[in-house]
């Protein structure tokens, strides 16, 4: 289980600090809260990237799962704290961990449900994920060309997981200096949903999810069975 | 004969004093189009009048509520909160919208933006008795300003900036319109969120000789933020140029500084109202520089401008007949052409235009 949990943690911890260099602001003092949503959304696709190809799925893979969101806490936690001008947001960091949490959650269940360590399902999951992540920079035009729509622009808003992280960090994400450069949305009128809705649609999905799974292994457990009495 | 005399002298007197009067009146704008521009101003106003929701808002937003308001107040009609509903209730939809931090905004988004032009709208009406709802906003907006509060030294880029309120990224925009919330609310000239915006403002110029950023070119306009605009690089553009030569006004530097000076000469040499300047597209923001446009040209106080070709320009007539022009039959106003920076919105984009159409007939 050891093992397990390093597999795990030392990956998100690699890629946590090779996004801070990547996405560094050498003369912002201030320290970004983009750069911890970078980290944040680092995070959460280093969790599904480095999933131990051909690890058994079994019962302790909860328990690994609530490792690593510790660790991940952990590591804002320490990175928030070094950073002067964001100590107020410690304030935040529990809802920020529960939305970790929630993704990871969120973002790990596709592949154990489908009792996927194989590649395939991972890219299908990643790619997916990365769409909806980079949703406010590519669909950005989208709106524009539509005339600003309310509803579409807050739909392509609220898809990406960003802005679930913003929502629980309390930042205005889109409007940071990167993503105004780069990002359409920033000029256009919009509206993030709730953090407690995000908690719900998240929620909803990795029921949904479970549910499937419950109902494709209670099928597969009885084709089983049946077939065992047949030859028997 | 000598009653003639009298009454011929009478006459004329009256004829002469009636003459300086219109004169007077009309100062500017050419008498015709000022009665036309009055008309397009109360067509826009008996539009907002339909849009208006029955809790006074518009566009469910605090920020075209108070624009919408202040189009109203500052109008020629003098609409004040005696003359009904449709002023007071708006007024109390800002009020129910003031949170604990002394901003004033129905979101977190765009707490500056709302909280200025509120607090714009609100001293329009000349009511004493937000007296301290304008005490708090002020409050607001200087611990919103970039400073040492957020560890920020006087030779950062963002020093004395002031951004949308979300985040910490400050530009020229929001910095503008929080400066026109603070001098409408009277902040002494003495604070010291004058000085430190001017560090920012100047540091938004290109022109090297008062913005040490290296960036800084010499066409004396103004960019959206030090070392970037939307349209490319560092140019400067009208929109932008129009709101740094205000904003400067309204930190208080004379007229004849070099800085306004050489945001005057940008706007002389890039004279036009069929776009906006120097964006991409020409479209982009186009009825926001309408608006900043008006409103720096009567500050800088000349009716007159002569661009850098030789031709003179009456900037209230041109304004008043192109945004004349690009009325709708409704009497509304919309930028069909581009929704950014909320110009898809016909409240929005309304209020402007008559605010624009005030400054003009001042």
């Amino acid at each position: 289980m050891f093992r397990e949990t390093m597999l795990f943690t030392i990956p998100v911890a690699i890629s946590l600090l090779i996004s801070r260099l990547v996405f560094a602001v050498p003369d912002d003092p201030a320290g970004t809260e983009l750069r911890m949503l970078v980290y944040a959304g680092t995070a959460c696709f280093s969790a599904l990237l480095f999933v131990p190809v051909g690890a058994p799925f079994t019962a302790r893979s909860l328990p690994v799962l609530l490792r690593l969101c510790a660790v991940v806490v952990l590591i804002f936690a320490i990175a928030l704290g070094v950073d002067s001008q964001t100590r107020a947001a410690i304030g935040q960091i529990v809802p920020l961990a529960m939305m970790l949490f929630v993704l990871l959650i969120a973002i790990l269940t596709p592949v154990f449900v489908f009792h996927a360590r194989s590649s395939e399902v991972r890219q299908i999951v990643f790619t997916v994920l990365a769409i909806l992540f980079s949703a406010p920079v590519w669909l950005g035009p989208l709106t524009e060309q539509t005339g600003n729509t309310p509803g579409l622009t807050n739909l392509i808003v609220g898809v990406s997981p960003l802005s679930a992280l913003a929502v629980s960090l309390d930042v205005d994400y889109l409007r940071t200096g990167w993503f105004y450069k780069h990002s359409v949305l920033g000029s256009l009128r919009y509206e993030y949903l709730s953090w407690t809705g995000y908690v719900l649609i998240y929620m909803t999905f990795i029921s949904s999810l479970i549910i499937g799974t419950a109902k494709f292994e209670y099928d597969r457990l009885f084709n089983l069975l049946r077939n065992k009495v047949v030859t028997s | 004969m000598r009653t003639t005399k009298t009454i011929t002298m009478l006459i004329s007197i009256t004829l002469f004093l009636g003459g300086i009067a219109h004169a007077a009146e009309s100062k500017g704008m050419d008498p015709e189009l000022r009665d036309k521009a009055k008309r397009a101003v109360d067509e826009g106003l008996h539009f907002l009048r339909t849009s208006q929701s029955d809790d006074g808002s518009w566009s469910n937003s605090v920020g075209i509520t108070a624009l919408s308001l202040r189009a109203f107040l500052q109008s020629h009609r003098g609409y004040n909160e005696s003359d009904g509903a449709f002023i007071t209730r708006p007024i109390d939809f800002m009020l129910a919208h003031i949170n604990e931090d002394g901003s004033i905004g129905e979101t977190n988004l765009n707490r500056n933006y709302n909280t200025a032009v509120s607090m714009t709208a609100l001293a329009a009406t000349g009511n004493k008795k937000y007296d301290e709802v304008l005490s708090d906003a002020q409050a607001f907006l200087r611990q919103l300003q970039i400073d040492e509060q957020e560890g920020y030294e006087k030779e950062h880029a963002y020093y004395g900036g002031i951004g949308y309120g979300g985040d910490e990224r400050p530009d020229l925009s929001n910095a503008y319109m929080a400066l026109e919330g603070l001098r409408a609310s009277a902040v002494d000239d003495d604070d010291p969120v004058w000085e430190k915006a001017l560090l920012f403002v100047s540091r938004s110029q290109n022109r090297s000789e008062s913005n040490d950023q290296e960036w800084a070119a010499n066409d004396g306009g103004f960019t959206y933020m030090p070392g970037f605009s939307p349209n490319g690089g560092t140019s400067s553009y009208g929109g932008m140029t129009a709101a740094g030569l205000l904003s400067l006004l309204f930190a208080g530097v004379d007229k004849d500084d070099p800085r306004i000076q050489a945001a005057y000469d940008w706007i002389r040499a890039n004279y036009t109202l069929e776009h906006n300047p120097g964006s991409d597209g020409g479209v982009q923001g186009l009825y926001y520089y309408y608006n900043v446009f008006s409103k720096s040209m009567a500050a800088y106080g000349d009716d007159i401008l002569m661009d850098t070709n030789g031709n003179e320009h009456n900037w209230r007539n041109d304004i008043a007949r192109k945004l004349l022009s690009l009325q709708n039959e409704d009497g509304s106003w919309i930028n069909p052409d581009s929704p950014r920076w909320w110009e898809g919105n016909k409240d929005l984009v309304t209020a402007w235009s008559v605010i624009s159409l005030n400054a003009a007939l001042q």
